[in-house]
């Protein structure tokens, strides 16, 4: 076993809201073309027929209001613009139903120029990307995160309540049964968790917040496995106001970049615990915002979601994934520079919310039952083999916030 | 070996306008919250007007503090916090009180269903 899969204790999972690959990241191709971003003659037609090309003109707050539309219809409008073929070629027209203005529709074709994300861009850089890391279902955010709880999302593609007493137990469930420790940390209890009536109603004990996280990396006490939620409400705290971090548009992107640095420096200034944690930081879904590569299909889950919940008047198999998103895996057994993308035989290497599930699984759990969790889960791609340094890394940066 | 000290530029307090409408996943989660605190009651008419982000978060934050008590004795989080994150002790917003009043809720209007369900 590499000597960082050896040494590894804790894995913590970050999961921010509602961006795109390309709108986050798709800026570093330029300086490494091995990181599958933009090239920059990408484009979609709006609804004057005008071809408009990405640019590097992504703002951190006051351009995608209102909100770009990420519900089943809607996405498979951007993924399909109403043919058979995910050419990504709908997302300015979708955008246009929200509020008919041209000009405004434009929008969602731009992308954040490297240097506005120095947070982001930097960990990019310094560890693994995924250039394949896939939404679990082109659609909103609950069904999407019940992917990293669940392994699956029982049959739902929106923001339904109950996954509860369902036949698949979240990895929380698994993790405690085998008498390992795992947690949820969310924010404050202003700002809660998104896993509400699932697991914080029956479970409270699951549940921290960032305050205690900080603590925990400090006294060195994370569990085995973590969850973070960010911020997700502008709201008054104790010492001032607390802006929203979970980078949901029309929230501060500047604030999601700040709370990303405070996790991994958290981590960061305890030796103990940066020698045995690894950090996974992604995205639930692209919230409406353009990506060029089209997602692939998938193994299905087992469930189907009927016409009137895709409201495409087809229903949907689970068959193929989301919207692809940022992910970044972080730790100092992984190889500066790490892109994650083809196997040594040229085959893709896949991953998507249920890469989540599974490799904990595979980690804490190594005889737990395929029969006990979703196909898709249990076919889904895993992630800690990128631990591949014989030494750990003595030149990994820091942040100052 | 040198290490790379990347400085990350502070959010502008402009940024924070807890009077912009409330996204539809801060109106789901708030839907999820009332259901599971079993106070969940769809709304008779169509609002007017759209709930605040502000209002929401303060209707959260009531049912969240009832439906997860264990959290109200560790420190809240303050706005300097994430700028030490290596040591939340120090700065902590300082621990809750005990038993601190939840806010009224009459200042807190239960919500409307009248936004599209999105994350």
């Amino acid at each position: 076993m590499p000597p960082g899969l050896d040494n590894l204790k804790h894995l913590v999972v970050l999961m921010m809201e509602n961006r795109s690959f390309d709108h986050m990241l798709g800026g570093l191709f330029k300086e490494n073309n091995a990181i599958d971003g933009l090239r920059g003659d990408e484009s979609n037609p709006d609804t004057t027929g005008k071809t408009v090309k990405v640019q590097p003109k992504a703002k951190y707050q006051s351009q995608l209001t209102p909100d770009p539309d990420h519900d089943f219809a809607p996405v498979d409008q951007q993924i399909f613009n109403g043919g058979d073929v995910p050419g990504m070629q709908g997302f300015i027209a979708s955008y246009f139903n929200k509020q008919r203005n041209v000009e405004h529709s434009r929008n969602v074709m731009y992308y954040f120029a490297p240097e506005k994300l120095p947070v982001l861009t930097t960990l990019a850089r310094e560890y693994a990307v995924f250039n394949r890391w896939f939404a679990s279902i082109p659609g909103p955010t609950l069904c999407n995160r019940a992917f990293a709880h669940y392994g699956t999302s029982f049959g739902h593609v929106g923001m339904e309540l109950f996954y509860a007493n369902q036949k698949f137990k979240s990895i929380y469930d698994r993790v405690l049964d085998k008498g390992k420790l795992a947690k949820l940390y969310y924010f404050d209890q202003v700002s809660s968790t998104l896993e509400v009536v699932n697991l914080l109603q029956n479970q409270p004990q699951l549940f921290a917040t960032y305050p205690q996280f900080l603590e925990d990396c400090k006294a060195g006490t994370l569990p085995d496995y973590c969850f973070v939620e960010p911020n997700y409400s502008d709201h008054d705290g104790p010492g001032g106001n607390l802006i929203a971090s979970d980078q949901h548009p029309d929230h501060h992107v500047a604030e999601g970049e700040r709370f990303i640095a405070s996790i991994y420096q958290a981590i960061r200034k305890n030796p103990a615990l940066w020698a045995s944690t690894a950090l996974l930081i992604t995205y639930d879904e692209h919230g409406g915002i353009y990506d060029h590569v089209p997602p692939p299909a998938c193994m299905p889950d087992g469930f189907v979601a009927q016409p009137n919940a895709t409201k495409t008047g087809e229903p949907f198999h689970f068959d193929r994934l989301g919207v692809r998103v940022p992910a970044i895996l972080v730790s100092p057994w992984v190889p500066k520079g790490t892109v994650v993308h083809k196997r040594a035989d040229g085959t893709e290497r896949i991953f998507e919310h249920a890469s989540i599930p599974n490799t904990v699984s595979k980690w804490l759990l190594p005889d737990f039952n395929d029969n006990d969790r979703s196909p898709r889960e249990a076919a889904a791609e895993t992630f800690l083999d990128l631990l591949t340094l014989p030494v750990m890394r003595p030149d990994c940066p820091e942040f100052t916030l | 070996m040198a290490v790379t000290k990347i400085s990350v530029p502070k959010t502008p307090k402009s940024a924070f306008n807890k009077n912009r409408p409330a996204s539809g996943l801060l109106l789901a989660q708030l839907e999820h919250l009332e259901t599971a605190s079993g106070e969940y009651a769809p709304p008779r008419k169509k609002q007017k007007k759209p709930l605040t982000e502000g209002q929401v978060a303060a209707r959260i934050h009531e049912l969240t503090r009832a439906l997860h008590p264990q959290a109200a004795h560790v420190p809240l989080p303050s706005a300097r916090m994430m700028s030490h994150a290596e040591e939340p002790g120090a700065l902590g917003g300082g621990a809750a009180p005990a038993g601190r009043k939840p806010p009224k809720k009459a200042a807190v209007q239960k919500r409307g269903r009248n936004a599209r369900k999105r994350g």
